[in-house]
């Protein structure tokens, strides 16, 4: 679970939220919401310690996040930016297993192709792109790549900026449909976004609006 | 022959039409240096005689400290050059950078003057001095080079870097190409100088020791000594500060200070 107690976040004298206590369990989908600047992507940046807040403290399963190794708090929680970023020069493939080489995966077990593909398959994409070099892909594709590599580790956190903004329709049905399918339940999901992100299961959805400098939970 | 022919003063001003002509040019063509000009002949002169009293009076000391005392000055000067042609201001990297050039340089040249070219002492100031300012100039520039390079290469790649910190990776993981191609940036020159030396250019300290009538053989060895030098020092400088360096431009949980 993580908790979140009396963090506030201010930039350059402005509030972007105030008292913030919640937490997040696996298993769930936080939906953020709010207009363009109120805070959101500055949201996830703190749950992923990529920021400190301003005042308060998180917790990653009743521990506070300051006496993690920062790989190891990262190899739970994976946020994914609002543009998809693989590295060049690289083949998809290749993007997949690059983060199994990573000291803070190391015992993982590396994913078969017989792993691999039903998941190419889910997110609609074809096998055939698998040695194609990640640079001649479409950012839609990229931006699907991008989600299976960081779901491939198993995190316990997925959190995702605008995951289908800008994408074409059917890299976004693929995205929501997938978001929405059975696979991602043990992990707790917290994604912001402009558009509607129909057919995620209501059941464990919780809506958080961001609104003049405090976060509201919304019943749907 | 025995040491260099004497340069008159008559002959001294002469030299200045070579900067005649490339004030003429400037001029001409309208690059606006002609006043850079005037000031860098101006300096020239001002430097190097300068430079030559305080020569003459370091070549007549004769205890380590005061020799060590100068070489300390020479690198700190080097770094704030460094500073000055990096202008990085979110990381802060002179200290770090001083000591490891102040330290290594001090051993490559202790090496050398000891061990290679075997002065007795060690720090004979008409070695020690002129064959560590080779060092440290050499280096200084190597060092600008990669750490330009380390601090615009994190800046451009700042997604890329957050991308696999975000998958887990270390400060170190996350940063290992940059790191390597900075290094590699600051090493290339000294590398390139040893593949053209000789063929495209003949070096300063060898004309120098030709000019001043000494052996061709001796000033080929010392020329040697020089360029495998240069290549050993810019690269442990290079490799020294980027490690260093690198551990400052990213903060507690792996996040990027650029």
């Amino acid at each position: 679970m993580i908790e979140l107690k009396d963090v506030s976040c201010r930039f350059a004298g402005r509030v972007l939220f105030e008292g913030v206590n919640l937490s997040i369990r696996r298993g769930e989908i936080a939906l953020l919401r709010g207009k363009s600047g109120c805070g959101k992507t500055t949201f996830l940046r703190i749950l992923s310690a990529f920021l400190d807040p301003t005042t308060g403290r998180l917790e990653l399963d009743g521990k506070p996040y300051r006496s993690y190794r920062y790989p190891e708090l990262r190899s739970k929680i994976v946020y994914l930016h609002q543009t998809p970023v693989l590295e060049a020069s690289k083949s998809v493939r290749e993007n997949l297993l690059a983060p199994f080489s990573l000291a803070a995966h190391k015992g993982k077990p590396t994913p078969k192709e017989e792993t691999i593909l039903p998941l190419l398959a889910a997110f609609h994409l074809d096998r055939s792109l698998l040695p194609r070099d990640a640079r001649e892909l479409s950012v839609g594709e990229q931006q699907r790549v991008a989600i299976l590599r960081a779901f491939l580790l198993q995190p316990d956190y997925l959190l995702l900026d605008e995951p289908i903004a800008n994408l074409d329709a059917e890299s976004a049905r693929a995205i929501r449909t997938w978001l929405s399918g059975a696979t991602l339940d043990r992990a707790g999901l917290v994604i912001s976004s402009h558009q509607e992100m129909e057919d995620l299961p209501a059941n464990r959805i919780r809506r958080l609006e961001f609104a003049e400098g405090s976060i509201l939970e919304r019943s749907s | 022959m025995n040491g260099a022919l004497d340069i008159g003063w008559p002959q001294m001003g002469l030299c200045l039409v070579f900067v005649l002509a490339a004030g003429t040019a400037s001029l001409a063509l309208r690059l606006g240096l002609h006043r850079d000009l005037l000031w860098g002949t101006v300096r020239t002169f001002a430097q190097l005689a300068l430079l030559g009293l305080v020569l003459r009076t370091i070549f007549e000391l004769k205890a380590p400290w005061p020799i060590l005392g100068i070489f300390w000055f020479m690198v700190f000067f080097a770094v704030l050059t460094i500073r000055g042609r990096v202008r990085e201001r979110a990381v802060r990297y002179f200290d770090s950078t001083f000591l490891s050039m102040f330290l290594s340089y001090t051993l490559i040249t202790v090496m050398l003057t000891a061990v290679i070219v075997r002065v007795d002492p060690w720090y004979e100031p008409r070695y020690f001095i002129p064959l560590g300012g080779m060092v440290i100039g050499n280096s200084m520039n190597a060092i600008a080079i990669a750490l330009d390079r380390l601090f615009r290469d994190l800046r451009t790649n700042r997604n890329l870097v957050e991308m696999r910190l975000s998958l887990g990776a270390t400060w170190r993981e996350a940063s290992d190409d940059i790191v390597r191609g900075a290094v590699k940036a600051g090493m290339i020159p000294s590398i390139n100088a040893m593949m053209s030396v000789g063929i495209v250019f003949i070096p300063g300290m060898m004309t120098g020791q030709i000019l001043a009538g000494s052996d061709v053989l001796l000033a080929v060895k010392y020329q040697m000594m020089v360029m495998l030098m240069l290549v050993g020092s810019t690269s442990v400088g290079s490799v020294l500060v980027v490690f260093l360096v690198l551990r400052r431009c990213f903060g507690r949980f792996g996040t990027l200070r650029l």
